[in-house]
C-alpha cells in the first residue's frame, strides 16, 4: 500500500494508523505522534511532577508503541490511546520507585504557550505548579486515577483498563483523590491570583 | 463532619493543567526519529511451524524411517511373542534360525547351567 498524504491519514483511526505504520508508512507515525504524544506527556507530567522526567517517559512510551505496531490488531480490544496510558502509568510508577535510588535531576522548564498573554501564562503555570505539588502528596494510584479522570478526561471504564483495576476501584480512588486535593488546595485562590 | 470539596476551585486547577503547553519540537523530533528507526528495522520473521517434510528430513528421509519402523516392529514382536521359546524351547523358531540347535545350547550360559546341576 503506498504511503498516504497527511489529510487522508488524519481521517483514519488510531488503529488503522498503527497498521499503516507497521507497513512502513512513517506519515502514520507523524499523525499518531500529533494525536497521542501531548496527552502522554501531560499524563506523565502530572503523575511525575517533573517536565524532564515526563519527556523521558513519554518518549519511551511512544517507542514502545512503535515496537508493538507490527503485532497490533486493528480489531483488538485495546485502543492505542488506552494502551499508551497503561504503559505511561507503569513507566511513571517505575520512575517514582527509582527516585529513591537516583540523584535528583534538573527539571526542564515548561515551554511558553504562545496563545496566552504572559500574565495568563504565569497564572496557569502557578496553578499547575500548585496542582502538581498537591498531586505528589496523593498515593500513587489515587494520583493516576485523578489525572486520567479529571485532566485527561477518560471515562471510568477506560481508566479501569489503563490501570488494570475495577471500575468501582476507579470511582473510589477518584472520589478520595479529589477530596484530598480540595483540602490541599483550599485557600490557595488568593495566593494564586484568581477571584472566581 | 466532612464538607464537599469546592469543585469549582478544583476545576480551575484542572483547567490550567489541560492548558499545559504541548510537547517541545525537540521531543517531537526524538519521537519521530524513534519511529523512523523502528520502521527501517527489519521486521522480525515469524517462527515457522514444523512441517511434515521438515520432520521427515530431520529423521533422515523416508528410507531411514521405513527401516527404523521395521526394526522397531520386529523387536517388539520378538519381545512379545518369543521370550519363553528363546529361553526354553529348542524347537522354537529362533532355534530353527540358528540351525536346529537350542538357543541356550549355543551359549556359555548352557554350560553354566550344566555345571551347577540344573536339569531341564
Amino acid at each position: 500500500m503506498p504511503p498516504q498524504n497527511d489529510a487522508e491519514l488524519d481521517s483514519l483511526s488510531d488503529d488503522a494508523l498503527m497498521v499503516l505504520f507497521a507497513k512502513g508508512d512513517t506519515g502514520a507515525a507523524r499523525v499518531l505522534t500529533s494525536r497521542l504524544l501531548p496527552r502522554t506527556l501531560s499524563h506523565a507530567q502530572r503523575v511525575l511532577g517533573s517536565r524532564a522526567e515526563a519527556e523521558d517517559v513519554a518518549q519511551e512510551a511512544m517507542l514502545r508503541l512503535w515496537r508493538v505496531a507490527v503485532d497490533w490488531r486493528s480489531d483488538g480490544a485495546a485502543r492505542p490511546a488506552t494502551w499508551l496510558y497503561r504503559v505511561t502509568a507503569n513507566l511513571a510508577v517505575d520512575r517514582i520507585r527509582a527516585r529513591a535510588r537516583l540523584a535528583p535531576i534538573d527539571d526542564a522548564p515548561e515551554p511558553a504557550d504562545e496563545g496566552q498573554s504572559p500574565a495568563d501564562a504565569m497564572d496557569d503555570a502557578s496553578r499547575r505548579a500548585a496542582l502538581d505539588a498537591a498531586l505528589q502528596k496523593l498515593p500513587e494510584r489515587q494520583r493516576q486515577a485523578v489525572v486520567l479522570r479529571h485532566i485527561e478526561g477518560l471515562a471510568n471504564p477506560e481508566i479501569a483498563t489503563a490501570l488494570d483495576i475495577s471500575v468501582e476501584a476507579v470511582e473510589s480512588l477518584t472520589a478520595r483523590g479529589r477530596r484530598t486535593l480540595a483540602d490541599l488546595l483550599a485557600g490557595q485562590k488568593e495566593a494564586l491570583g484568581y477571584d472566581n | 463532619m466532612t464538607t464537599e470539596p469546592d469543585e469549582t476551585e478544583l476545576d480551575a486547577f484542572f483547567d490550567a493543567a489541560r492548558r499545559q503547553p504541548g510537547p517541545s519540537d525537540d521531543l517531537i523530533a526524538r519521537v519521530l526519529a524513534d519511529a523512523d528507526a523502528q520502521a527501517a528495522a527489519p521486521a522480525p520473521q515469524p517462527a515457522s511451524k514444523p512441517t511434515r517434510k521438515g520432520v521427515i528430513d530431520a529423521l533422515g528421509g523416508w528410507l531411514t524411517i521405513t527401516g527404523l519402523a521395521a526394526t522397531c516392529a520386529a523387536g517388539l514382536a520378538i519381545g512379545v511373542a518369543l521370550p519363553s521359546a528363546v529361553m526354553a524351547n529348542s524347537d522354537g523358531p529362533l532355534a530353527a534360525l540358528l540351525g536346529g540347535e537350542s538357543y541356550v545350547a549355543g551359549f556359555d550360559a548352557a554350560f553354566f547351567i550344566q555345571d551347577v546341576g540344573v536339569s531341564e
